[in-house]
């Protein structure tokens, strides 16, 4: 199913791609996926049929985010740590509906793997994702497919050991044609240059489904897209 | 539960509306599971799957309907967020099955999982 997830281009200019990013960085990250979010939560209220269709979704997430926002947004510390547990813990006393409550718990897990870091590059970024993911899993007895659950799942998949380690021998952190299931990390400019440009963060995650039906495949997308998607036990949920 | 139609009479019974009840609440992000509604030996039991109807109680009164839900939720979720949502998703799907109003859902808190 395609979605239309309405805006895509960044909000918030960041300059040149980078490497690793900081805890001011970060903030820069967290500020566009608010600007991200403000502008497309109606189009994900749309969706939303899960547990009740109320259509509130959307909205939830941004009540959720903004107070995740406004608890770090004065903060002037360097270290990603300390952002990410504030983001976390606004996360969690601000959290609006099922969407919002699973959002919490997403940056929780996310924070955890962050917790006494100064800065956060490919590697440590899809770590976090795919804590955030096991953690938002843990919270209930039996998880929904089709809700924002299996839209961090899919986020986090390339993000699994085996694009982690390609990253620590030095090759591309997210394969440049990975690009297309993660809007977290974009492709830097030229693909193949082994570059992973950290842009976004999970509250864009609705976006990829969208850039996967209008890219232009290449063939190597095509045999990619004939291998199964990652299974829950692949990624040990 | 009775109800009449023209042709005859409809009974649902307290145990359906329970696993209605229970099928809702578990879909519920941040519900761990169904609890007893008496602690044992002081602590909260997490119920099977198979006994989870046990962590629901449905009374009638004057035909009228209220669920009391007993649970175990996740820890580091909003509780009153939580059980908010249960209250509603658990009404929205036992009214949309049985095609009458619930009087109240009532949700009891009976422990909380650390997750590892």
């Amino acid at each position: 199913m395609s979605v239309n997830a309405g805006v895509t281009k960044p909000l918030v200019d960041i300059g040149k791609p980078w490497q690793q990013c900081d805890g001011q960085q970060l903030k820069k990250l967290l500020r566009s996926s608010l600007a991200w979010l403000d502008a497309n939560h109606e189009a994900i209220d749309a969706l939303n049929v899960f547990p009740v269709p109320d259509g509130d979704s959307g909205t939830n997430m941004l009540l959720t985010f903004t107070a995740a926002w406004n608890e770090v947004a004065a903060s002037p510390s360097s270290s990603v740590g300390e952002i990410m547990s504030g983001v976390a813990k606004g996360a969690l006393m601000g959290a609006r509906g099922n969407s919002g409550v699973i959002l919490s718990q997403f940056l929780r897990g996310m924070a955890n793997v962050m917790n006494n870091q100064q800065t956060v590059g490919a590697a440590g970024l899809a770590r976090a994702f795919q804590e955030g993911t096991r953690l938002a899993y843990q919270g209930v007895q039996k998880p929904v497919e089709g809700t924002i659950l299996t839209v961090a799942r899919g986020g986090g998949e390339p993000g699994h050991p085996r694009a982690v380690d390609r990253n620590r021998r030095g090759r591309r952190a997210f394969g440049g044609s990975h690009a297309g299931d993660f809007s977290a990390l974009e492709e830097g400019r030229g693909c193949g240059r082994r570059r992973a440009r950290l842009v976004h963060h999970p509250a864009r995650r609705v976006e990829v489904i969208e850039r996967r039906t209008t890219r232009r495949r290449s063939r190597q997308d095509e045999q990619r897209a004939r291998r199964k998607p990652a299974s829950r036990k692949r990624l040990g949920l | 539960m009775n109800a009449q139609s023209i042709a005859g009479r409809i009974e649902v019974s307290p145990n359906a509306i329970a696993s209605l009840a229970a099928q809702a609440s578990l879909e519920c992000y941040g519900v761990v599971g169904m609890a007893s509604p008496n602690f044992v030996n002081g602590l909260a039991e997490l119920l099977h799957i198979e006994q989870r109807n046990r962590g629901v109680q449905v009374h009638f009164d004057d035909e009228q309907i209220t669920i009391d839900l007993f649970v175990i939720l996740q820890y580091g979720t909003r509780i009153s967020t939580v059980a908010d949502e249960m209250t509603q998703s658990v009404k929205f799907n036992v009214e949309r099955a049985l095609g009458r109003k619930l009087k109240a859902v009532n949700v009891h808190v009976q422990g909380l999982r650390v997750p590892q």
